[in-house]
């Protein structure tokens, strides 16, 4: 059921004491997917973590929005170097 | 248990203002953050301490009883006694703050600090303090055998409270993650339930290397049967296979064996390839026969 996958933006704020801006914020972004579903906006509950993560760097380290979506890419090129870097020394491991 | 000094991990003097707490704990905290860090065990404990260090410092009560008692810990068990007796009377709110964070704070607090202040259930740096809304995310490894990925396959996995039966697909990669939605700790405040990661740890347990699909492995093959051509059996993970070897084949001569690899992950039916590499044997102890024969092979080349 729909119901499942998508929480209420007003519900999560009001039970996490998030304000509302702070979501929308992330919306425009593009750090999270809202839909608008009959004049209610949700979130999708598979991005809560994502959320959870990024209100950690940007309330508790005083990290911007703008900082965050640089800081995705910087760390989306850490990930992927370390999985090429895995790949070859498993390559390397060919030839011990 | 030893004593820690919390003002030396955050690099300030005693006498620090609480705007230069909070300036220096963001500053470490930028550089050791563990969402910053993924899979960095180092800084994450680095990070605990230095959480652990503002938890202290930043709030006056707890900074005012580790200046009285941080030195001398082991007697402030009888203020720690009074202050939980006080607690008990007092706050309704308590105990679900207890339920809610004992699930993550357990091991992230030093044994120092739960000495002095009781087990953590102030906010960790890892989760949002007071409004928690979804459930914990529980990580788990399963070691596995390569021999055990060959086939999807039902396994249950225990975890503590409760079993769980999942599928493992096929193909699955040494130290690959996945998530199964809504089996991690029950939601607060209505929230979703959190999420159960499971890392694989598969055991090489055959005589191939793995490369992501592809399986390779070095075959012996003796100097008359390299030169001359011939054939030889082989294992591979789906049963025996002959192989047809040409004449001079050359040492390090490698055969690809389409379709002999390892499943993929979540592609039914596709499999990786199998490398061959000819490792050719040179005979030892020639007799003296031997050596005149060779002789006169070198020098009709």
């Amino acid at each position: 059921m729909a119901n499942e996958h998508y929480i209420l933006v007003r519900q999560y704020c009001r039970r996490t004491k998030t304000e509302d801006r702070f979501i929308l914020d992330l919306h425009e972004h593009g750090l999270i997917h809202c839909q608008e579903i009959e004049a209610e906006r949700y979130i999708l509950a598979d991005e809560i973590s994502e959320i959870d993560r990024i209100h950690r760097l940007h309330y508790d380290l005083g990290i911007n929005l703008e900082g965050i979506e640089a800081l995705n890419h910087v760390l989306e090129r850490v990930r992927q170097m370390e999985r090429d870097l895995d790949h070859l020394r498993r390559r390397l491991k060919l030839y011990e | 248990m030893e004593y820690i000094d919390y003002y030396k991990i955050l690099g300030i003097s005693k006498d620090a203002t609480q705007a230069e707490i909070k300036k220096a704990y963001r500053k470490l905290a930028r550089k050791h953050h563990p969402d910053l860090n993924p899979n960095d065990k180092e800084a994450q404990l680095k990070f605990q301490r230095i959480n652990e260090a503002n938890e202290v410092l930043s709030d006056p009560e707890k900074r005012k009883k580790y200046g009285k008692y941080g030195k001398d810990w082991q007697h402030a068990d009888a203020y720690e006694e009074a202050q939980r007796q006080q607690r008990a009377s007092g706050n309704h709110g308590r105990q679900e703050s207890y339920a809610r964070s004992e699930a993550f704070s357990e091991s992230e607090f030093s044994d120092f600090f739960e000495s002095m202040f009781g087990g953590g259930d102030f906010g960790s740096g890892r989760q949002r303090s007071s409004y928690q809304f979804k459930g914990q995310d529980y990580n788990a490894t399963l070691q596995l055998k390569l021999t055990d990925i060959l086939k999807s396959q039902k396994q249950t996995i225990d975890l503590g409270n409760k079993k769980i039966r999942i599928t493992i697909p096929a193909g699955v990669d040494h130290g690959q993650t996945i998530k199964i939605s809504g089996y991690g700790g029950e939601g607060v405040n209505g929230g979703p339930k959190g999420d159960l990661y499971i890392t694989f740890n598969i055991r090489n347990n055959t005589g191939f290397k793995r490369v992501g699909d592809d399986l390779y492995k070095s075959v012996e093959v003796d100097l008359y049967k390299a030169l001359l051509g011939g054939q030889i059996q082989l294992n591979t993970l789906d049963g025996k296979v002959k192989l047809k070897l040409k004449p001079e084949t050359q040492n390090d001569a490698k055969v690809k064996l389409k379709g002999k690899g390892m499943p993929k992950y979540k592609k039914e039916k596709e499999f990786g390839d199998l490398y061959i590499t000819y490792k050719i044997l040179l005979p030892e102890n020639l007799n003296s026969k031997e050596k005149e024969l060779i002789t006169q092979l070198s020098k009709l080349r």
